[in-house]
C-alpha cells in the first residue's frame, strides 16, 4: 500500500499557543484512519491544515505524491480531498439537492449538467437523503444534516474524505447507520480520516488510529492496541486512573 | 501653532469619543449599525437648545435631562422597530435605521426649519491662556465631561449587573438566554444607553457648533472612522480613537488645508479596515461574523 | 413566486414599457426613465448583495465613476456611444482591482469600507480638479438632437440597460457562478472545501455589479448634461437601490425591478403632494416596508396564494 496522504512534521501556532507540535503520519490508500484525542488536542486543526483552511507554521502535507501545503482550499478540494465540518455548515438558502450539486459542480470543471445531476442523486442516495432533495437544510433533523454534509463531500468525487465528528449528537441507531455508511463508502475504494469521540465507532470502522494530545501525537497503531496504551488511557482518564489500571494488570 | 493645533485636536477628541461610544456599543453588542445615531446627536443638540433658549438652563446643567430623554427614544425605537427585525438579517436593521434617520432629520426640519441656531452662554467666548495657547473654557469643559462620561460608562459595563448582562449578551445571545437574561430587554437598555450618549454628545455639540437638522451628518462620518479605529464595541478604544482622529484631523486641516481633512480621514479609515479590521486598539472581542 | 410567473410578469412589464412613450407626456417619461435607472442600480446591488451576500452599501461609487468617466470622455471628444461603454469598463475595472483587498473584509466591515470608498472617491474628484471640474461640477457637451427625441432615446437606452441587467441576473440565477455565490453567501469555508474559488467568484460578482451601476451612472450623466460630485456620488443612490431590492425581494430575478417601480412611483406621488416633508414620509415608508414585508413584496404576494408550494426541481443547472 502506498501513502495517499503524508502529514510531515506539521506544526501550527495560533499567536502564542502551539496548537499542533511536529505531527507526522501517513494514510495509505484505501485505509480508514481514526484521529482521536481529548477535547482541544488539535484534531480539527489538523483537518483544517490538510484542507488548507489553516496554514501550518511548519512542516508540509503531501497528497498523492505532491506537496499541497500553501495551496488554496478550493484547489485541494478539486484534487480530491473532501471534508465535513463538525458544526454543520449547510448552504441554508439552497435545497438539499442544490447543496449537494455545488459539490458536484465545482470539482470537475468539465462536467455537464446531467453529470452534475447524476453525481448529486448518487451522493444523496448513498447517504439516504434522496427523499428530502427539495427540503431546506433547516427542515432536516440533525442526523440528516450530518448526512447532508457527507453527501456534499461525496458529490465532489473525492479520493480522500475527512469526516469531522459526524456522529456527535446522534443516538445509537443513527450512529450504527453512519458506521455502515462509512464502511460502504470505503468499500468503493475511498480513503477516509475519521475524527471522532465515539470510541465504539473508532474500533468498529478504523483500520488504524492516531492519538493526539495537546497537539502532539502520542500513539499510532491498530485501534485496540492504541486504546489500551497507558499513555492514551491517561490522556483520556487522567494519570491516577491509568496507574491503577496498569497496577491491576488490566493493560497487559 | 503646533501647540495650538495639538490642544484644539485634544479638546475636540473627547466630544468625538462620546459621540462614538454609543454607536460603537450598539454595533458591538447587537450588530446594529445605527445610521440614525447622527440624528440622535442632532436631537440632543436641539433639546439642549430648547432648554437653554426657553428656560435658560445651561447645556452643561441640562445634560442629564437630555440624556434621559434620548434614553427613552433609543429604548422605544429598539423595542418597537428594531427587535422585531433583529433575528432576520443584518441589512434589515440597517435599512430600518436609515429610514429612521430620514424621518427624524426631516421631522426636525419641519419643526425648527433649516435655520442655523446656536446656544450662547456667558462664558462662550472666554478662554484660558496657557503661554501662547488659548484654551476655550467651553471646549475644556466639554472634553472633561466626555472623559467623565466614558469612565462612568466603563464602570457601568464592568461593575454592574446590567453591564455584565450586556457583555454576556454580546458574546453569546443564546448562552445569555440560558443564564436567565432576556436578550430583547438587554437590547432595549443597550440602545437606550447608546442614544443617551448620543444625546450627551449633542448637548456638548450645542455649546461648540452651530445647530441645524444636518448636525448629525457632520458627525456620522467621524463616528464611523473612530468606531473602526477603536475597535467595534470597545469603550476605551472609542475614547482613545476619538483623540487620535481629532488630532489627525486638526493637523491635516492646519498643515495640508481644510480640503485634505476628509481625504486623510477616509484614507486612514480604509487603510485600517483593510490592514487591521479589528481596529488599532481593539481586540476582536465582540461577535462579528 | 415561481420562475414561470416571474417570466410572464416580466414580459407584460416589458411590453408596457416599450409602448409607454407613445402614450405619456414628458413628466411620466422622466419618472419612468428614473424607475429604469434605479432598477439597474437595484439589480447591480442584487448581484453583490442578494447573491453573494456582500453588503455593498456604498455601491453608488460606481454610479459616480460611470457618470464622471462618461462626462470626462465626452468632454475629451468621445461620442456618447463610446464614452458610456468606456465608463462601464472603467467602473468594472476599478471593482476588479479593489475587489481583492475589499472582499477579504466580511459583513459590516465590507459595508462600511464601500461607504468610505464612496466618500474617498468624492474627495479625490474634487481635489483632482481640472478635467473633472472639481467642486464646480462638470457640464457635458450639449446634444444637437431635439429634446423630445433625446429624452426618448435615453428612455429606451435606460430600458435596454435594465433588460440587459435583468437578463444577466437571470443567467446568474441558473449558472455555475450563481451557485458559487449563493454557496459562499451561506458559508464561505463550506464553499471553499467543495471546490468553489470564492475569491474569484466574489470579485466577478462585484465587477458585474459595478458594470451595471456604472452604466446607469453613465446614462444619467448624459441625461442630466451637468454633474457634480454631491449628486453623482450620493450615497442615497445605493441606499435607495437597497430599499428597492429589499422591497422586491433580493436574490430574485425581477424583484429588484418591481421594487424600483413601486418605490419610485410611490416616492414620486409623495414628492408631488408633500414636498416639504418628503423625506419624513419616505423614511416612514422605508420603516414600514422593513417591518411589514421584510421578505420582499414578491415573496409576500406569493404567500397570499394558496400554500400549494410545488417542490423546486434543483440541480439541473
Amino acid at each position: 500500500m502506498s501513502a495517499l496522504l503524508s502529514v510531515d512534521h506539521v506544526g501550527v501556532r495560533f499567536g502564542g499557543v502551539q496548537a499542533i507540535k511536529d505531527v507526522s503520519f501517513d494514510v495509505a490508500s484505501g485505509e480508514i484512519l481514526g484521529l482521536i484525542g481529548p477535547n482541544g488536542a488539535g484534531k480539527t486543526t489538523l483537518l483544517n491544515v490538510i484542507s488548507s483552511l489553516v496554514k501550518p507554521s511548519g512542516g508540509r502535507v503531501m497528497f498523492d505524491g505532491e506537496t499541497i501545503t500553501g495551496r488554496k482550499a478550493h484547489t485541494i478540494a478539486r484534487r480530491g480531498v473532501a471534508r465535513t465540518f463538525q458544526i454543520v455548515q449547510p448552504f441554508r438558502n439552497l435545497t438539499v439537492a442544490q447543496n449537494v450539486a455545488v459539490g458536484a459542480m465545482f470539482c470537475d470543471a468539465g462536467r455537464s449538467a446531467t453529470a452534475v445531476a447524476e453525481a448529486c442523486t448518487e451522493a444523496m442516495e448513498q447517504v439516504g437523503i434522496a427523499g428530502k432533495r427539495d427540503f431546506l437544510p433547516s427542515q432536516l433533523t440533525l442526523s440528516e444534516r450530518k448526512r447532508l454534509e457527507v453527501a456534499r463531500a461525496l458529490a465532489t468525487r473525492p479520493r480522500l474524505l475527512l469526516l469531522d465528528e459526524v456522529m456527535a449528537g446522534l443516538n445509537h441507531a443513527e450512529i450504527e447507520r453512519i458506521i455502515d455508511l462509512i464502511r460502504a463508502i470505503n468499500r468503493n475504494g475511498l480513503t477516509i480520516i475519521v475524527v471522532e469521540h465515539v470510541m465504539k465507532a473508532i474500533t468498529a470502522v478504523c483500520h488504524r488510529a492516531v492519538v493526539l494530545q495537546f497537539g502532539e501525537k502520542i500513539a499510532d497503531g491498530t485501534p485496540d492496541r492504541v486504546l489500551s496504551d497507558p499513555k492514551v488511557v491517561s490522556a483520556y482518564l487522567g494519570d491516577r486512573y491509568a496507574r491503577r489500571q496498569v497496577a491491576q494488570g488490566a493493560v497487559a | 501653532m503646533f501647540a495650538q493645533t495639538f490642544v484644539n485636536g485634544l479638546l475636540l477628541g473627547g466630544v468625538y469619543g462620546v459621540a462614538t461610544i454609543g454607536f460603537s456599543m450598539v454595533w458591538g453588542v447587537m450588530g446594529i449599525i445605527n445610521l440614525a445615531h447622527g440624528a440622535y446627536i442632532m436631537m440632543g443638540a436641539y433639546f439642549s437648545y430648547m432648554l437653554a433658549s426657553r428656560l435658560g438652563i445651561d447645556p452643561f446643567v441640562s445634560m442629564p435631562l437630555v440624556m434621559a430623554a434620548l434614553f427613552c427614544v433609543g429604548f422605544t425605537v429598539q423595542h418597537l422597530l428594531l427587535n422585531p427585525v433583529m433575528r432576520t438579517s443584518v441589512l434589515l436593521t440597517l435599512a430600518m435605521t436609515f429610514g429612521l434617520e430620514l424621518f427624524l432629520v426631516d421631522l426636525f426640519v419641519a419643526l425648527f426649519t433649516s435655520d442655523i441656531r446656536s446656544v450662547n452662554t456667558s462664558y462662550s467666548s472666554q478662554a484660558l491662556a496657557v503661554g501662547p495657547v488659548l484654551i476655550s473654557y467651553v471646549r475644556l469643559a466639554a472634553a472633561l465631561l466626555s472623559l467623565t462620561l466614558a469612565a462612568f460608562l466603563y464602570l457601568v459595563l464592568t461593575r454592574t449587573r446590567l453591564g455584565q448582562a450586556i457583555l454576556a449578551t454580546a458574546l453569546d445571545r443564546e448562552a445569555a438566554r440560558l443564564m436567565g437574561i432576556f436578550p430583547e430587554r438587554i437590547y432595549n437598555y443597550t440602545a437606550g444607553i447608546g442614544a443617551a450618549l448620543a444625546g450627551a454628545a449633542g448637548s456638548l455639540a450645542s455649546t461648540l457648533f452651530p445647530i441645524s437638522p444636518g448636525l448629525g451628518n457632520s458627525f456620522i462620518g467621524a463616528v464611523f472612522v473612530i468606531t473602526v479605529l477603536g475597535g467595534i464595541g470597545s469603550v476605551t478604544g472609542a475614547v482613545a480613537a476619538g483623540f487620535v482622529y481629532a488630532l489627525i484631523q486638526s493637523f491635516a486641516a492646519s498643515y495640508l488645508g481644510v480640503n485634505y481633512q476628509e481625504i486623510v480621514a477616509f484614507g486612514l479609515f480604509l487603510a485600517i479596515l483593510i490592514v487591521r479590521p479589528q481596529g488599532l486598539f481593539g481586540k476582536r472581542f465582540f461577535g462579528e461574523v | 413566486m415561481s420562475g414561470k410567473r416571474q417570466l410572464i410578469l416580466a414580459t407584460v412589464l416589458l411590453i408596457a414599457a416599450l409602448a409607454a412613450p407613445a402614450f405619456v407626456g414628458n413628466y411620466w417619461l422622466r419618472v419612468l426613465t428614473t424607475v429604469f435607472m434605479f432598477g439597474v442600480v437595484a439589480q447591480g446591488l442584487n448581484v453583490i448583495v442578494g447573491f453573494a451576500g456582500y453588503h455593498a452599501f456604498g455601491n453608488s461609487v460606481f454610479f459616480g465613476i460611470g457618470a464622471y468617466a462618461t462626462g470626462i470622455g465626452m468632454t475629451l471628444g468621445l461620442p456618447v456611444w463610446v464614452a458610456i461603454p468606456v465608463a462601464v469598463a472603467a467602473a468594472a475595472l476599478i471593482a476588479a482591482v479593489l475587489g481583492w483587498p475589499f472582499l477579504r473584509l466580511r459583513g459590516h466591515y465590507f459595508a462600511i469600507a464601500t461607504v468610505a470608498l464612496n466618500a474617498a472617491a468624492t474627495e479625490v474628484i474634487i481635489n483632482i480638479g481640472g478635467v473633472t471640474g472639481g467642486a464646480q461640477g462638470l457640464p457635458l457637451p450639449f446634444s444637437s438632437l431635439p429634446p423630445t427625441l433625446l429624452y426618448r432615446i435615453i428612455y429606451f437606452a435606460m430600458l435596454a440597460t435594465l433588460v440587459l441587467a435583468t437578463a444577466i441576473v437571470f443567467w446568474l440565477s441558473r449558472s455555475r457562478l450563481g451557485y458559487a455565490l449563493r454557496a459562499l453567501r451561506d458559508s464561505e469555508s463550506g464553499a471553499e472545501v467543495m471546490g468553489v474559488d470564492t475569491v474569484k467568484a466574489k470579485i466577478l460578482a462585484w465587477t458585474i455589479s459595478a458594470a451595471m451601476t456604472g452604466s446607469a451612472g453613465g446614462l444619467w450623466a448624459y441625461w442630466l448634461t451637468f454633474i457634480e460630485v454631491g449628486t453623482a456620488f450620493d450615497i442615497s443612490i445605493s441606499v435607495r437601490g437597497y430599499i428597492m431590492m429589499l422591497l422586491g425581494g433580493m436574490g430574485t430575478v425581477i424583484g429588484p425591478v418591481i421594487g424600483a417601480a413601486l418605490f419610485q412611483l410611490v416616492g414620486d406621488a409623495i414628492w408631488s403632494h408633500f414636498s416639504g416633508i418628503h423625506n419624513l414620509l419616505l423614511g416612514a415608508l422605508v420603516m414600514a416596508v422593513v417591518l411589514l414585508v421584510p421578505q420582499g413584496v414578491l415573496d409576500s404576494l406569493s404567500r397570499l396564494r394558496p400554500p400549494a408550494r410545488r417542490p423546486r426541481r434543483a440541480a439541473e443547472a
